[in-house]
C-alpha cells in the first residue's frame, strides 16, 4: 500500500502541467469543417457574405475574390463605384489560385484543379490532378486552436476558419 | 524502522521533485512556445501556385512543379530547404525563406535552382516584386531592393548605421499581434500597410531616392485584423481586412476608396 501511494504521488506531481492554456497564445479562430464525403464537391452557387478575404485577381470585368479555404466570389466591377456579388464558386479547402486566360489554376484540399471561367455563371472544372499538395489548412493567424476545438468528428476535415465570437 | 521508513519518504520526495522538475523542463522545451511570425495564410502552408510566361508552378511540401495550361506536370525539382513562399518575375520563379528570413532561391524552366542570395533581414514577411526590382518587409518593417538581373543588391536604405534597410515604422512598441505587414507593388512603387496604426504608405523609389507618402488613419488601429493588398490593375487595388474587401483606386494625390464589399 506504502508503495502504491507512493506511485500515486509521483504520477499526480508528474501529470502537472504548468503550461496551462492560459499562458500559451491562442488562434482567435475556430475550424470549418466538411464532411470528407463532399470534399471535392466544387459548384456555382448564390452569392453569399465574406468570411475572410484573403487573395483578388481580376479576369475581365470581373473580381475573383477567394474566401480562405471555402470558394471563391465573382464580383461585377465594370462600375468599380458600385460592386455586384453575382455568385460564388465553392472550392472546399482553396487556399491559393492564379488565373490565366479565363482559367483559374487552384488547390481544391490536396486535389491541383483547372477551372474553365470563360462563362463566369457558369464555371466548370476541366482538369484534376489528385493528391498534389500536402495541405493542412491552418489557422489565418498562424497560432494553434483551443485544445478543445482539436477533436474533430469522425470523416470530417477543416477547410477554413472563422471567428470564435462570430 | 522509523528512521528508515523516513528515509524512504524523503528519498522519495526528492526523487519525486525531480522527476517534476524534469517534466516540467522538458514540457518547457518545446518550439511552440517561441511566438510565432508567420505570414498569413499562404505562408504558413507554403504558396502553392503562381503563373509566369513559363506555365504554372506550384509549390508543395516537398517539390517545385512546373505545369502547362492543361494541368499536366512539365517539371519537377526537389524544393530547396525551408523555401516557404514563392514570387514570380516573367521568367523566374524565386522561392524565399519565410521564418528563418534569409535567402532567396532563383529557378527558372528546365533547371535546378541556380542562386542563392542572401540577405540580412530576418523573418521577412512578405516581398514584392515588379520588373527586375525586389522590395523585402519584414516585422521590424525594413525594405530593401535588389536587381535580380545581376543578383546584387542594387540599393539598400537606412537611417541607422547598423541596419542594412530603411526603417520605415519609428515605432519600437511591436507585439507579436500587430506586427504583419503585406505590401503590393507596381513599378517602382510600393503599397505597404503598417499594421501597427492602419496606415497606408506609398513607397516610391528609383535608383537613386526613397520617399513614403503615407495615408494615414485610413482604417482601423490597434487591434489584429488581417491586412492583405492586392493590386488588381496599374490603378486598382483590393484591400482585404478580415470579411470586408475595399476596392482603391490608386490616383496621384492618394489613394481614392471606391467601395466596400461585405
Amino acid at each position: 500500500l506504502k508503495y502504491t501511494v507512493y506511485i500515486l504521488i509521483v504520477f499526480i506531481f508528474c501529470s502537472c502541467d504548468l503550461e496551462s492554456e492560459d499562458k500559451n497564445i491562442h488562434s482567435v479562430y475556430k475550424p470549418i469543417l466538411i464532411e470528407n464525403s463532399k470534399l471535392n464537391e466544387c459548384v456555382f452557387e448564390d452569392p453569399k457574405s465574406n468570411n475572410l478575404i484573403t487573395l483578388t485577381r481580376k479576369i475581365g470585368t470581373h473580381i475573383l475574390a477567394l474566401d480562405y479555404g471555402l470558394g471563391i466570389h465573382v464580383i461585377d466591377v465594370q462600375n468599380m463605384s458600385q460592386p455586384k456579388k453575382i455568385g460564388f464558386y465553392r472550392i472546399p479547402a482553396c487556399i491559393d489560385f492564379e488565373v490565366k486566360d479565363q482559367k483559374v489554376y487552384a488547390n481544391n484540399y490536396r486535389d491541383f484543379i483547372v477551372v474553365d471561367f470563360s462563362n463566369i455563371n457558369s464555371p466548370t472544372i476541366v482538369k484534376r490532378t489528385q493528391n498534389e499538395f500536402s495541405i493542412e489548412v491552418k489557422t489565418p493567424d498562424g497560432l494553434e486552436v483551443f485544445e478543445s476545438l482539436k477533436k474533430l468528428p469522425q470523416e470530417t476535415t477543416i477547410i477554413s476558419y472563422e471567428k470564435i465570437n462570430q | 524502522m522509523k528512521k528508515l521508513i523516513n528515509n524512504h519518504y524523503l528519498g522519495l520526495f526528492f526523487i519525486t521533485l525531480l522527476t517534476w522538475v524534469i517534466s516540467v523542463s522538458l514540457s518547457n522545451y518545446n518550439a511552440d512556445n517561441h511566438p510565432k511570425l508567420y505570414k498569413n495564410t499562404n505562408g504558413s502552408n507554403g504558396d502553392i501556385i503562381s503563373i509566369n510566361q513559363d506555365g504554372i508552378w506550384t509549390l508543395n511540401e516537398t517539390d517545385v512543379s512546373l505545369w502547362n495550361e492543361f494541368g499536366d506536370i512539365q517539371q519537377t525539382i526537389t524544393k530547396p530547404i525551408n523555401t516557404c513562399d514563392r514570387f514570380l518575375t516573367n521568367d523566374t520563379f524565386i522561392g524565399f525563406y519565410g521564418r528563418c528570413g534569409n535567402a532567396f532561391y532563383k529557378i527558372r524552366k528546365n533547371i535546378q535552382p541556380f542562386a542563392l542570395i542572401r540577405t540580412n533581414h530576418s523573418e521577412m514577411m512578405d516581398l514584392c516584386i515588379a520588373d527586375s526590382h525586389l522590395v523585402a518587409v519584414n516585422h521590424n518593417a525594413l525594405v530593401s531592393y535588389r536587381n535580380l538581373k545581376e543578383d546584387y543588391v542594387l540599393k539598400v536604405y537606412t537611417n541607422k548605421s547598423d541596419a542594412n534597410g530603411y526603417v520605415i515604422n519609428q515605432s519600437q512598441s511591436k507585439s507579436l499581434i500587430n506586427c504583419f505587414t503585406y505590401c503590393e507593388m507596381k513599378k517602382g512603387e510600393v503599397f505597404y500597410i503598417d499594421s501597427n496604426n492602419g496606415d497606408i504608405k506609398r513607397i516610391t523609389f528609383n535608383d537613386a531616392n526613397i520617399s513614403i507618402q503615407n495615408f494615414a488613419n485610413v482604417f482601423e488601429k490597434g487591434a489584429f485584423v488581417y491586412y492583405k493588398l492586392n493590386k488588381l490593375s496599374e490603378t486598382e487595388m483590393s484591400l482585404m481586412i478580415e470579411n470586408k474587401m475595399y476596392l482603391i483606386e490608386i490616383a496621384s494625390q492618394g489613394l481614392i476608396l471606391k467601395s466596400v464589399i461585405e
